[in-house]
């Protein structure tokens, strides 16, 4: 496994694979947009985005591509919803290579998120919003040590049935007291090296339920 | 215009713009009023006449409440496309005077708004969105059958301190006879 995992700007050259991405039925399902959009609309909507990041020094909103010389492109991260005078953010990441969504990868992506909010960009508080039915991520946000701090009931539809809606937070504070619990028990070790580990242990951990499963009682 | 046994209910005009910047004083502000990233901002006179300006495919949200004399009290509106397809939105009621919350006049203006969310817009509930400092704004929710869903810490940096953000939610007895009963119980 490899921790080379990095977020940069994303690149006209990129605009095929971030079409891709948003397209997959699994970017609608687990996040947002609709199945009904042309890949040209697809695209003129990244176009305004990557635009709106060009040249501005407060922008209200942040697109990322996760990147990986081992990998590939790994996925994307949305910072929006930006306020500089509350320094908050929401954030989304979404692992787009199927074959890298698992908990190393994308775990790794989300600490590299983090870092990059509060260490880079000196947010104050960072706003998480899932879906209940999508427990790998939310299960990635608690272990960052976010507090889950609005259960919304019967909030989002997805194919003709309601689920609850999650909102998470996580403040500096919180952030810098995970990050000196790492320094402290692992010297030398960044917050992305140890969430290699991390990734490791859950990555044993989900081959050891799945076994556990298929075993038969 | 509606009108009620005490109050007025008209749909906010441009020319209202010079009340109605009132209510986003920094000395109280207010979460209903905070823009999407939670920055309270204060519109001038001129701003906030061309909010009210009437467009094509733009959704009337204020209307404004009047006591029987014509002075505005207060406005009542539905906030939509938080979900269209989820079916809620934001029912907000703000008056000036807070004491004015317990009047029959904001009553009235709630059952009309509220109506308006469940009945004729069919939403399955309403959220309300409220800073740690609007506690009458809160108490008058919580007695209209409004539930906690949590608290978000430390969202808003104003007067030197940081607030918290409650949302807060009503669900429509119609879809959802079930909810809610807690509070009638009580």
């Amino acid at each position: 496994m490899r921790s080379d995992i990095y977020l940069r700007r994303a690149d006209r050259e990129d605009l095929d694979q971030i079409v891709e991405w948003m397209e997959d039925e699994d970017f609608i399902h687990f996040l947002y947009g609709d199945a009904s959009r042309s890949p040209q609309r697809i695209r003129e909507h990244i176009v305004a985005m990557l635009g709106r990041t060009m040249g501005q020094t407060l922008p209200g909103g942040i697109y990322l591509l996760i990147d990986s010389p081992s990998y590939g492109p790994v996925g994307m991260l949305a910072i929006t919803n930006i306020s500089w005078r509350n320094r908050a953010c929401s954030i989304d990441t979404y692992v787009g290579n199927k074959k890298l969504r698992n908990s190393f990868v994308g775990g790794l992506a989300f600490f590299r998120t983090l870092e990059y909010c509060f260490h880079e960009l000196n947010m104050h508080r960072i706003n998480l919003f899932v879906y209940a039915f999508n427990d790998r991520s939310w299960r990635i946000i608690e272990r960052s040590g976010a507090k889950r701090e609005l259960v919304i009931k019967d909030h989002i539809l997805r194919d003709g049935k309601f689920y609850d809606f999650y909102g998470y937070g996580l403040l500096r504070s919180e952030f810098d007291e995970l990050f000196e619990s790492i320094a402290t028990r692992m010297p030398r070790v960044t917050l992305a090296e140890n969430a290699v580990n991390w990734a490791k242990a859950m990555e044993e951990k989900d081959a050891k339920a799945a076994a556990e499963a298929e075993t038969p009682s | 215009m509606i009108t009620c046994t005490h109050c007025v209910i008209r749909t906010a005009e441009p020319d209202d713009a010079w009340d109605m910047v009132r209510l986003y004083s920094p000395d109280h502000p207010r979460a209903a009023l905070l823009g999407r990233n939670r920055e309270p901002f204060q519109p001038g006179v001129e701003e906030m006449r061309e909010v009210l300006r009437p467009g094509e495919g733009r959704p009337q949200v204020f209307y404004a409440v009047e006591d029987l004399e014509g002075v505005i009290r207060g406005y009542c509106g539905l906030r939509t496309g938080l979900g269209d397809d989820a079916h809620y939105g934001e029912a907000i009621v703000l008056m000036h005077d807070l004491a004015d919350l317990d009047t029959p006049l904001a009553q009235e203006a709630w059952e009309w708004v509220i109506a308006k969310a469940f009945r004729d817009s069919l939403w399955r509930k309403t959220v309300a969105h409220l800073l740690e400092s609007e506690t009458a704004q809160r108490a008058w929710l919580v007695e209209r059958g409004f539930e906690s869903c949590g608290v978000q810490r430390e969202v808003l940096y104003t007067g030197g301190r940081w607030l918290n953000i409650e949302t807060l939610v009503l669900y429509n007895r119609e879809i959802y006879p079930e909810m809610g009963l807690e509070h009638d119980a009580k």
